[in-house]
Order: C-alpha cells, then structure tokens, then sequence
C-alpha cells in the first residue's frame, strides 16, 4: 500500500526525466535522424580568387588535343561571364568574385552566389541524377555527407561556361564531385575534381580553402550599367 | 594611348606598382596592369550602379584641352565591403585616381585608389580569405 501510494510521484518524477528525451529522439526521427550529425554550414562564404585553376593545380590540366586546342583559342574577350552569362557551379565558388551563402537544410544544400543572383540547388535526400539530364547552367547536383565532409556529384552543366576566366573550357560531358569538408566553425576545406573525358585525358583536382565572410549578400545585376564591352580587347588571334 | 600617357601621366616614375586583381565581371587583359598612372580632374557623374561603379571625371591637358575620362571600379556592393558609400563622391568634387589604363587607348581606366581634396582616401580591398 505504502508503495502503491508512492507509484504516482515515481511516475511523475520518471516523465518529467524520460519526456524530454522521448521528444528530442521524436524530432530527431521527424529530421530524418540526422541533424544532430550533419555538420552545420550555414553562412557567408568566400575562396580566394582564382581566375586561372591551373595555378592553384600548378600547371595546367592533362590536356586532350581537342582541350588543348580549345584552350590556346579561348579569348577573354569570350568569356560567358563577360557577357553576363551564368557563373557556373565550380567556378562560382573558386573565381565567383563576390561570396555566396550556404542555406541548408536536411533535403537540400543551397549554394546562393552574389555574382548575378545565380544558385545551386543541391539534393541531399538521397535521390539519383535523372536518366537523361538536360544540360543547365548549373547541372543536375546531389550530394551526401560522409561525417565531416559533403560530397556533391554535378553532372549535366552547359557546355557555354568556363571553368575559370582564364579560358578553361570544358564539354557537357563535365562531371564534377566535390568535397566540402568543415575543418571548423570559420573554415572548409573545398576539393573539386574535373572529369571531361572531350577535354581531359584524366580526372585532375584542386583543392581551395574556403573561409567564412563577416558580411552578407549584396545586390548584383551584370546588365544594370554594362560599360566595359565596348573597350575589351581580343588578346589572342 | 600614347599622347593620353603623355598629357595626364603625373609622376608615373614614382608610381609603386600595385598588384590589384580586377575583380570584375570580365577579366583585365584589356588593360595596362603593370604601369598605373595618376590623373586629377573634376567628378562629372558618379554612377553608383552595378556591375560596376563609375566615375566620370574632366582632365585637363598641359594645354587646357579637356578630356573626359571613365574609371571603372567594382559593383556597390563590393566597395561598400571597401567603405565606400552611394555618397562617397560627389559631382564637381576635386579627386586624383590612380587607375590602370584601357590598352585600347580611349581615356578609360580601372580604379586602384580615388584620393578626395580632404585627403580621404578610397580603394578597394579584397574579401578576408
């Protein structure tokens, strides 16, 4: 009796212990049970510019005639984003001029570039690039964490941008993986592989450091007052 | 190019050359990165609009000719992170910019430091990497 008068306070004291936690594991069920591990990089963002990715490889990439070829005619004159074109996945980021903002959530990975107002959208629950891919601006991407790092896979890219404004071309047959790893709250750690069988002769890497902005995103418009065409100059015959 | 040089160039020779990257839209092949020079003229328009800010400023020739050049500089955005504001410059305003000029010719440059009549000066700085 003197047990079963004490049951009610035993219970009491129980839920008010075992609900929170009993809540924390339903939210982290209803998140997909991943939150709690997947590393936060929500923020302003900026690598170090880099107009030409061959010197951050420290020459130039393995080459196939046809890339070669390609490579000694581009003119900056030409480039996509001289004409106010998209920036492109990779190069937005390495040679994006202006910084850009992670917005992240469980299902998606948002890469927002202040250069043109332009945007990633990256998958990360879980599905696969579509069969037939469409060539976009930015490709089909998806991506995954593996612990610390994001691993996203862009396939699908227009064949129109470049990889630097140094004339790196590249085919629709682009296929880029990049890791994304976060050395700390103010740090990551950027790798991107380029794969194009039509330029490239092999898979070739580079690896950039990515550090937090104390800033935010700022209005940009390419075509608001454009005045510099008029005075560029083609470089190369 | 050559009498542009000649008319506005103001002590080129002590001119420390500053390794800039052109951070536009587009890339600098167009110009002369590796000799800046300094003119001083009198603000016409400042355009505080994107891709790029411009300034248009009068220059007077050695022999009062006037010319008027375009000096591009960065997107707002960009040179508020730089310190500048809408208001930075003003029509009329007495300024001296050291720029790199167009290989073209034409009385166009890229800013790489505008000094106002006060003394203020503005440039740009790259994003804290």
């Amino acid at each position: 009796m003197k047990n079963f008068s004490r049951a009610p306070t035993v219970c009491a004291a129980s839920l008010f212990f075992v609900l929170p936690l009993v809540i924390a594991c339903g939210n982290r069920a209803a998140s997909g049970n991943t939150q709690a591990a997947t590393p936060d990089l929500n923020g302003v963002w900026s690598a170090p510019f880099t107009p030409d990715i061959s010197k951050a490889l420290g020459h130039q990439p393995p080459f196939t005639p046809y890339g070669a070829a390609r490579f000694a005619k581009e003119d900056e004159f030409d480039d996509p984003l001289t004409k106010c074109l998209p920036i492109g996945p990779a190069r937005g980021i390495q040679a994006g001029i202006m910084p850009f903002q992670i917005v992240q959530t469980p299902s998606v990975f948002t890469i927002l570039f202040e250069n043109q107002h332009t945007f990633r959208i990256i998958h990360t629950d879980g599905r696969s690039h579509p069969k037939d891919v469409d060539p976009t601006w930015f490709g089909d991407s998806i991506g995954k964490w593996e612990g610390d790092t994001l691993i996203v896979d862009t396939v699908g890219l227009d064949d129109r941008t470049w990889l630097d404004t140094a004339g790196h071309a590249h085919s629709d047959q682009l296929h880029l993986v990049e890791r994304f790893q976060k050395v700390d709250n103010n740090n990551i750690k950027w790798t991107v592989t380029f794969e194009d069988p039509k330029f490239f002769t092999e898979p070739w890497s580079v690896t950039l450091p990515i550090a937090r902005q104390n800033t935010e995103i700022m209005s940009y418009s390419c075509e608001e007052n454009e005045k510099d065409r008029a005075h560029l100059r083609r470089t190369k015959k | 190019m050559k009498k542009y040089r000649l008319n506005f160039l103001i002590s080129v020779a002590t001119l420390v050359l500053i390794s800039v990257p052109v951070l536009a839209h587009h890339g600098n092949a167009s110009y002369d990165n590796d000799h800046p020079i300094m003119i001083k003229g009198t603000v016409t328009e400042f355009a505080w609009s994107n891709p790029h800010v411009q300034i248009y400023l009068d220059v007077k020739d050695d022999k009062g000719k006037v010319v008027r050049w375009s000096v591009e500089t960065l997107s707002p955005g960009k040179l508020v992170r730089a310190g500048w504001s809408k208001d930075s410059v003003k029509v009329a305003d007495q300024v001296s910019i050291t720029l790199i000029p167009a290989k073209s010719g034409a009385p166009v440059g890229f800013l790489h430091k505008l000094v106002l009549a006060n003394g203020e000066e503005l440039g740009l700085r790259e994003l804290e990497n």
